[in-house]
C-alpha cells in the first residue's frame, strides 16, 4: 500500500496496523449481525499490540518522515507522514488504551445483547482507530483534516451504537453539531493560513503576530473538539450514551488529540499572542473549575467522570496557555516545566480516565444501573473493581504517590516558578490566582471521588440489584488492572517519564533540553518505605488484637437500613450550597399532613440543579436557529426547476466573485 | 557529628512527648477557665494505653478501608512530622516540598473521609460530608499561605524557607502566612470555632463523628495520628512566627530549640483559650471564618510578590 | 515619628475596612470603623510632627473627639434603639467582598505604583483609594441603612486620609467644617433610618424601590 523511502521497523508496523484495521472496517461490515464480540477483539487486539511496538520503536529512534507514493494524493499534495517523539507518545497512548479497551469488550460487549448491531460496531471503532493513528502521523493539514474528520464521524457513530434509545440519538446530534463546528474552524484556519504561507506542510507554518485570526480559529476549534467550558455540553451527553469501551477511549485519546494538534500546530508554529494565550488559560481554569462543580452534583456515575474529564482538559489547556506565556515572557525553564506538566497530564489521564470508565461500565453491567442513588455496598461484591477505581480516583485527585501527582505537581512548580521570575506584576498575581483556584479545585476533586467511592462501593447497597452484582468475566479484570498497574508504574517512575517528556516539550519549544528529570522528589523510597510501614501496622498491631464483630453503631434502634445512610444528593448539599449562584441550586421541601409541623405523613425532598449555560445560552440559540431555519425551510419548494434556477444563480454569483478576486 | 546526633534525639523527644503535652495543655487551659483543676497531665497517656488493651469491635458492614486507612493515616502523619519544619531542629530530607506536603496531607484526608463513609452510619457520612467541605473552603487558604512564604525564599523547598534568614521583608510575609496558617489548622484540626470537640450531639459535629465506629487500637491510632498532626500544624504556624521574630532579634540556636517549644506550647494554649471563651460558629458561619484565614494568606501573597515587581 | 509610621497607620486603616467588608455585624463594623478612624487620628498627629505644623494636632484630637467617638456611640445607640444586630448582604456574601477589597487594595496599589507620584506616600495613597473603593463595595453589597451610613463614613475616612497625606494640608476652618458635615449628615441619617424602622418596620434598603412611582 505505501511505498516508504525509508523502510523500516516503526512505520512498517505502523503500516500493517493500518492494514489490519482496514481490513476490519470492511469484514465487519460484510459479516454484519453475524460478526462475533470475541473473535473481533482479539482481531482488533493484534493491529493495537503492532501499533504499541511501533511506537515504542519510534522513541528509540530520530524522527521519520515517509511520504506515500503518488497512488496517495489529496488534491495535489502528496500525503505526507512524520513520526516523531510528540507523535509517537500519543500513539502509544492510542495503542494501550486500544489494547485494553478491546481486552475489555470480551466479556463486557456480550452483555449489551440486542441493543449493539456488532458488525457496525466493530468497523466504527476500526475505522476510529485507524483514523486516530493516521492523525497522529500526518504532517500536512489536508490529511490532518481528513483524517479529523474521519475520526469525528466514526466517533459519532460509535456514540450513536445504542441508537434505538431516544436518548443517545439526542447525544449523537448534540456531539455531531459540536463537532462539525469544530471542524469548520479548523478548516477556515487552515485555508487562512494557506493563504498567507502557501503550504500545506505543519512544519512551514509559522504563527507571527499578523496571523493572529488563522490561529484563533484553530485554537477555538480545538476548544470545541476537547470540551471546553463554554463548549463542553457535548461531552457529559456523549460520554453517557457512548457504551464503556467507547467513552473509555473517546475520552483517554480522541479529546487528548486536540491537544496533540495545539503543540504541533500552535507551538511548533511559535504562536504567542496574548488572546490566544488568555483564551487557553481563563478558559482552562473556568473549565477546571466548572467541570468539577457539577461533577459534584451528577447522579449518573458516567456523567460524573465526564464532567470530570473536562476539569482535567482545563488543567492540560491551563498548562498550555502557561507554556505559551513563559515562552513569550522569555521564562524558559518555566516554559518548559508548564509544558511538559501539560503533556505529562494529558498521559495520565490518558490512563486513569479510561481505567474508571471501564470500571463504570463494570458497575453498569453489574449492578444494571449507574444511578448513584441506587448503588452502595459494592465493595463486598466487587472488590476488584473497586481497588481499581480507587486506585483511578487517587491519581485523578492527583494525590501521590499516582501518576497524576507527578503532572499537577509540575504544573504548580510551572506556576510557582512564574510567580518570581516574570517581572510583571499582573503575570504574577496571575499565577498566584491561578495557584490557589487549582487547589480549590483540588479539593472539589477529592470531594468529589470520595463521594462516587463512598456512595457506590461502600456502606450498605441501596438497591437489591446492587446487593447482587458480580464481577463481568476475566478479561474485564485484566483490563483493569493492565491501566491500574500502568497508573501506579507511571507514578513511580514518573521522574524518569517527565524527563522524556521533557525532552518532547523542549522539542516542540526549541529550546535546549535540560539534562536533568524535572521532577525529583523520592516518591519511589517514599512510597515503598510507607508500605512497608503501613503493611507491618496493619499485620502486627491492629491485627493482634481481638476482634467482635458487630452492628453499626445504631442508637439502640436496631439494624440500620440502607435509606439510613447519606445519600448522594445529601452528600453534596453543603457544597452545592455554597455555589448555588452557580450551580442554580435548589432544595425542594414538601411536607404533607394536618400538622405538618409535628406530625408530617410524608416528607418529599428533590434538589435541583440547572445548568445555566444549556438554558440560558444555548436554548436561545438554538431557538434562533430553528427559526431562521423555518425561514430557510420556504426556499425549499419542491420544484425541480426552482431548485436549477437556485444553481444557475449560485454558478453565476461565483463566477462573477471570482472574475473580481 | 555529635551535633547531629543531639538534633535527631531531640527530635525523637519532641515527637514522642510534644502530642501527649499539647493534649493535656488544651485541657488543662480549658479547666483552669472553668474553674476546675482538669483532668492529670498524664491522662491522655493513660487514655492510650487503655485503648492499646482494649479489644477492637467492628461493624460487619466495614471493609478492609476503615482499618487500612487508619494505618495509613498514622504513616502518612508521621511522614510529614519528618517533612513539614515544625521545630526548628528538624533534621532536614531531600523533597521536602510544599506542594507535596499538601498533598500528602490530602491523601490522608482522602482515605479518613472514606473511612468514615465505610459503616454505612449516618453519623459518619454527614461528618464526612462537612469535613470534606471545610477541608475544600481552607485548601486554597493553606496553600497560598506556604506558596507566599516559598516566592519569599524564592524556593519551594520547605528546608530553604524556613532557614531563619534576616530579610526585612520576610517579617511581614512570615507574620501573616502563620496567622493564615494558624487559622487554617484550626479548621483543618476541626477546633473551636468551626467545630466543638467535646459537645454531646453526634450529629452537629466533624470531627469525632467521622471516628464513631472507631474502638480499640484502631481508635488509637486515629487518636494519636490526630494529637502528631496537630502537633505538625501547630508547631509549622509557630515556626513562621518565630521566623517573623527572628528578622529583628539574632537567636542563638540554643534559644531557638528553647523558643520552638514553647512557640508551640504557646499556640496550644491559645487553642484551649479560644475553646474556653467563645462558642462554635454556626455551620453556615463557618466559610466566614475561613474567608479570614484566607485574607491573611493573600495578603502575604501579595507582598511577597511586590518585592522587586515591575508595575508595566 | 517618621514616614513609615505614617504608612503603617494607613495600611493598618485600610485593613480594618477589609475586615469591615468582611463582618455582618454592625457592632463589630462600628469597633472597626472606630479603629480605623483612631489610627487615621494618629495619621494626622505624625504628619503634623513632619511638618511641625501645629494646626494638625488640633485636627487630630477633633477627629479623634467627633469621629472616633461620638459618631460611633451614636450609631451604637441607633443600632440599639432598632434592635437590628446584622446586616444579611446582597448580591455578594461577605467573605467574598473581604476578598474582593483585599483585590481592590493590591490593585489601587498596584495602579498607584505605576502612575508614579509627585510628593506625598504611594502607600498612603493606594491605602485612601482602597478606603475610597472598599467604602464603595460596602455600600453596595449590604442591605440595611446603618451598613450605608457606615459606608459612607469609610468612604470618607478615604477623601480625608488622601487630601491630608498627599497635599501640603487643608486650612483648619475648612477642615474643621467638613468635621462638622459630616456628623450632621450622619445625625441626620441615622434619625431618618429610624424613622424609617418606625414606619416601614425593616431598614431594606432593597425594598425601598418599591416607593418609586409606578
Amino acid at each position: 500500500m505505501f511505498m516508504f523511502q525509508h523502510l523500516n521497523f516503526s512505520a512498517t508496523t505502523f503500516a500493517i496496523a493500518i492494514l489490519f484495521w482496514s481490513i476490519q472496517v470492511l469484514t465487519s461490515l460484510l459479516y454484519g449481525k453475524k460478526c462475533r464480540h470475541d473473535i473481533s477483539a482479539f482481531v482488533f487486539l493484534v493491529p493495537s499490540a503492532l501499533l504499541l511496538l511501533s511506537a515504542i520503536s519510534a522513541w528509540l529512534q530520530p524522527s521519520i518522515h515517509f511520504a506515500s507514493n503518488s497512488i496517495l494524493m489529496i488534491g495535489t499534495e502528496v500525503l505526507s507522514m512524520k513520526l516523531d517523539l510528540l507523535s509517537s507518545l500519543f500513539l502509544f497512548l492510542l495503542a494501550a488504551i486500544g489494547s485494553c479497551t478491546s481486552i475489555f469488550s470480551l466479556s463486557y460487549l456480550p452483555h449489551l445483547k440486542d441493543h449493539l448491531h456488532p458488525g457496525h460496531y466493530w468497523s466504527a471503532l476500526s475505522l476510529f482507530m485507524l483514523s486516530m493513528s493516521m492523525l497522529l502521523v500526518s504532517a500536512n493539514a489536508l490529511s490532518f483534516l481528513v483524517f479529523w474528520e474521519l475520526m469525528a464521524l466514526s466517533s459519532f457513530a460509535l456514540i450513536a451504537s445504542e441508537h434505538q434509545k431516544h436518548k443517545v440519538r439526542d447525544a449523537a446530534v448534540v456531539y455531531l453539531t459540536a463537532t462539525r463546528i469544530a471542524t469548520a474552524c479548523l478548516t477556515a484556519g487552515f485555508v487562512l493560513m494557506f493563504s498567507v504561507v502557501h503550504s500545506w506542510d505543519f512544519s512551514a507554518w509559522s504563527f507571527s503576530r499578523t496571523n493572529l485570526l488563522p490561529a484563533l480559529l484553530i485554537a477555538v476549534g480545538l476548544c470545541i473538539k476537547s470540551g471546553l467550558w463554554p463548549f463542553h455540553l457535548w461531552l457529559p451527553y456523549a460520554y453517557t450514551a457512548a457504551p464503556s469501551p467507547v467513552s473509555a477511549i473517546m475520552s483517554g485519546v480522541m479529546t487528548k488529540l486536540s491537544l496533540y494538534a495545539a503543540i504541533r500546530i500552535l507551538v511548533n508554529g511559535g504562536v504567542d499572542s496574548l488572546i490566544i494565550i488568555g483564551l487557553f488559560l481563563v478558559l482552562g481554569l473556568i473549565s477546571a473549575f466548572w467541570g468539577l462543580l457539577f461533577a459534584l452534583v451528577q447522579q449518573d456515575l458516567k456523567k460524573l467522570l465526564a464532567y470530570s474529564s473536562i476539569e482535567n482538559l482545563g488543567i492540560i489547556f491551563c498548562g498550555l496557555g502557561l507554556a505559551l506565556l513563559a515562552r513569550r515572557l522569555n521564562i524558559p525553564d518555566a516554559a518548559c516545566l508548564a509544558l511538559t506538566a501539560c503533556i505529562f497530564q494529558t498521559f495520565n489521564h490518558g490512563f486513569f480516565k479510561p481505567l474508571l470508565f471501564l470500571c463504570a461500565g463494570t458497575i453498569d453491567v453489574a449492578a444494571n444501573t449507574r444511578d448513584l442513588s441506587q448503588l452502595g455496598g459494592l465493595a463486598r461484591r466487587l472488590p476488584f473493581t473497586m481497588i481499581c477505581f480507587l486506585l483511578g480516583s487517587i491519581a485523578l485527585c492527583a494525590l501521590p504517590p499516582l501518576n497524576g501527582f507527578a503532572s499537577k505537581w509540575l504544573l504548580y512548580t510551572a506556576l510557582f516558578h512564574q510567580a518570581w521570575e516574570s517581572p510583571q506584576i499582573f503575570v504574577r498575581a496571575l499565577c498566584l490566582v491561578w495557584i490557589g483556584t487549582l487547589g480549590l479545585v483540588g479539593g472539589l476533586a477529592i470531594f468529589c471521588f470520595t463521594r462516587a467511592i463512598g456512595i457506590t462501593f461502600l456502606g450498605n447497597a441501596r438497591s437489591s440489584a446492587a446487593g447482587n452484582a458480580d464481577e463481568l468475566g476475566k478479561s474485564s479484570r485484566i483490563a483493569q488492572a493492565i491501566l491500574a498497574s500502568a497508573c501506579v508504574l507511571i507514578g513511580l517512575a514518573s521522574p524518569f517519564v517527565a524527563q522524556h517528556i521533557q525532552t518532547i516539550a523542549c522539542v516542540s519549544l526549541k529550546i535546549p533540553v535540560p539534562h536533568a528529570s524535572p521532577f525529583q522528589l523520592p516518591l519511589a523510597t517514599v512510597t515503598l518505605f510507607s508500605v512497608l510501614a503501613i503493611a507491618f501496622l496493619y499485620a502486627f498491631f491492629l491485627n493482634a488484637s481481638k476482634i467482635r464483630m458487630f452492628n453499626t453503631w445504631d442508637c439502640g434502634f436496631g439494624a440500620l437500613s440502607a435509606r439510613t445512610q447519606i445519600g448522594s444528593l445529601s452528600f453534596t448539599q453543603p457544597i452545592a450550597r455554597i455555589f448555588s449562584p452557580i450551580l442554580r441550586y435548589k432544595l425542594l421541601i414538601e411536607i404533607n399532613g394536618k400538622d405538618r409541623r409535628h406530625f408530617p405523613e410524608s416528607i418529599q425532598t428533590e434538589a435541583q440543579t440547572i445548568s445555566v449555560l444549556e438554558t440560558k445560552v444555548y436554548l436561545p440559540i438554538l431557538a434562533f436557529i430553528r427559526r431562521a431555519a423555518g425561514l430557510f425551510a420556504k426556499i425549499q419548494a419542491g420544484s425541480i426547476h426552482l431548485y436549477l434556477l437556485y444553481l444557475c444563480i449560485t454558478l453565476a454569483l461565483l463566477i462573477i466573485v471570482g472574475a473580481y478576486l | 557529628m555529635i551535633s547531629l546526633v543531639i538534633s535527631w534525639l531531640n527530635f525523637f523527644l519532641a515527637i514522642l512527648l510534644l502530642p501527649p503535652l499539647i493534649l493535656s495543655l488544651i485541657r488543662k487551659t480549658k479547666a483552669r477557665l472553668q474553674n476546675r483543676v482538669g483532668p492529670s497531665w498524664f491522662q491522655p497517656i493513660y487514655d492510650w494505653s487503655k485503648l492499646c488493651r482494649k479489644d477492637e469491635t467492628l461493624s460487619s458492614t466495614l471493609t478492609w478501608i476503615f482499618r487500612g486507612s487508619a494505618a495509613l493515616n498514622f504513616i502518612l502523619v508521621l511522614l510529614l512530622a519528618l517533612f513539614l519544619p515544625w521545630i526548628s531542629f528538624k533534621p532536614s530530607f531531600t523533597g521536602d516540598d510544599i506542594f507535596l506536603a499538601i498533598y500528602v496531607l490530602a491523601l490522608a484526608r482522602f482515605f479518613s473521609l472514606l473511612a468514615s463513609l465505610d459503616s454505612g452510619s449516618a453519623f459518619g457520612g454527614f461528618a464526612a460530608s462537612r469535613e470534606a467541605t471545610l477541608s475544600l473552603l481552607v485548601e486554597p487558604a493553606f496553600m497560598l499561605a506556604l506558596v507566599a512564604l516559598g516566592i519569599n525564599a524564592r524556593s519551594s523547598s520547605l528546608s530553604a524557607i524556613f532557614s531563619y534568614s534576616t530579610d526585612a521583608n520576610n517579617q511581614v510575609v512570615c507574620f501573616l502566612a502563620g496567622t493564615g496558617i494558624l487559622l487554617s489548622s484550626l479548621v483543618e484540626l476541626s477546633r473551636m470555632p468551626i467545630d466543638d470537640p467535646t459537645t454531646h450531639l453526634e450529629l452537629t459535629m466533624v470531627h469525632e463523628a467521622m471516628i464513631l465506629e472507631a474502638s480499640g487500637r484502631n481508635l488509637l491510632l486515629v487518636e494519636v495520628s490526630y494529637a502528631l498532626k496537630m502537633t505538625v500544624l501547630l508547631g509549622l504556624s509557630a515556626q513562621c512566627f518565630i521566623h517573623a521574630l527572628q528578622a529583628n532579634i539574632v537567636c542563638p540556636k540554643l534559644l531557638l530549640v528553647i523558643l520552638s517549644y514553647l512557640g508551640i506550647l504557646g499556640l496550644a494554649a491559645l487553642v484551649g483559650l479560644i475553646e474556653g471563651l467563645t462558642v462554635k460558629l454556626h455551620w453556615r458561619k463557618d466559610p466566614e471564618f475561613i474567608a479570614y484565614a484566607l485574607t491573611m494568606s493573600l495578603l502575604a501573597c501579595f507582598i511577597s510578590i511586590g518585592q522587586g515587581a515591575t508595575f508595566k | 515619628m517618621t514616614a513609615t509610621m505614617l504608612d503603617c497607620c494607613a495600611i493598618a486603616a485600610a485593613l480594618c475596612a477589609t475586615f469591615m467588608a468582611g463582618s455582618r455585624h454592625l457592632k463589630r463594623n462600628i469597633l472597626f470603623y472606630t479603629l480605623q478612624t483612631i489610627l487615621l487620628a494618629f495619621a494626622t498627629a505624625i504628619r503634623g510632627s513632619l511638618q511641625s505644623e501645629e494646626q494638625l494636632y488640633l485636627i487630630a484630637i477633633a477627629i479623634a473627639l467627633l469621629k472616633a467617638i461620638s459618631i460611633p456611640l451614636f450609631l451604637r445607640w441607633i443600632v440599639r434603639k432598632l434592635c437590628i444586630y446584622s446586616d444579611p448582604g446582597i448580591m455578594i456574601a461577605p467573605p467574598l467582598v473581604m476578598h474582593l477589597s483585599l483585590i481592590l487594595f493590591a490593585c489601587s496599589y498596584f495602579e498607584i505604583a505605576s502612575i508614579g507620584h509627585s510628593k506625598g506616600s504611594s502607600m498612603a495613597a493606594s491605602a485612601s483609594a482602597s478606603l475610597l473603593l472598599t467604602g464603595l463595595l460596602l455600600m453596595l453589597t449590604r442591605r440595611t441603612a446603618l451598613s450605608q451610613i457606615i459606608g459612607f463614613l469609610v468612604i470618607e475616612n478615604g477623601i480625608y486620609l488622601f487630601a491630608m497625606t498627599q497635599t501640603t494640608g487643608m486650612p483648619l476652618i475648612v477642615e474643621m467644617g467638613i468635621l462638622l458635615d459630616v456628623l450632621a449628615g450622619v445625625m441626620i441619617a441615622g434619625l431618618v433610618a429610624f424613622r424609617i424602622q418606625k414606619s416601614f418596620e425593616h431598614i431594606d434598603v432593597t425594598q425601598l424601590a418599591e416607593l418609586k412611582d409606578e
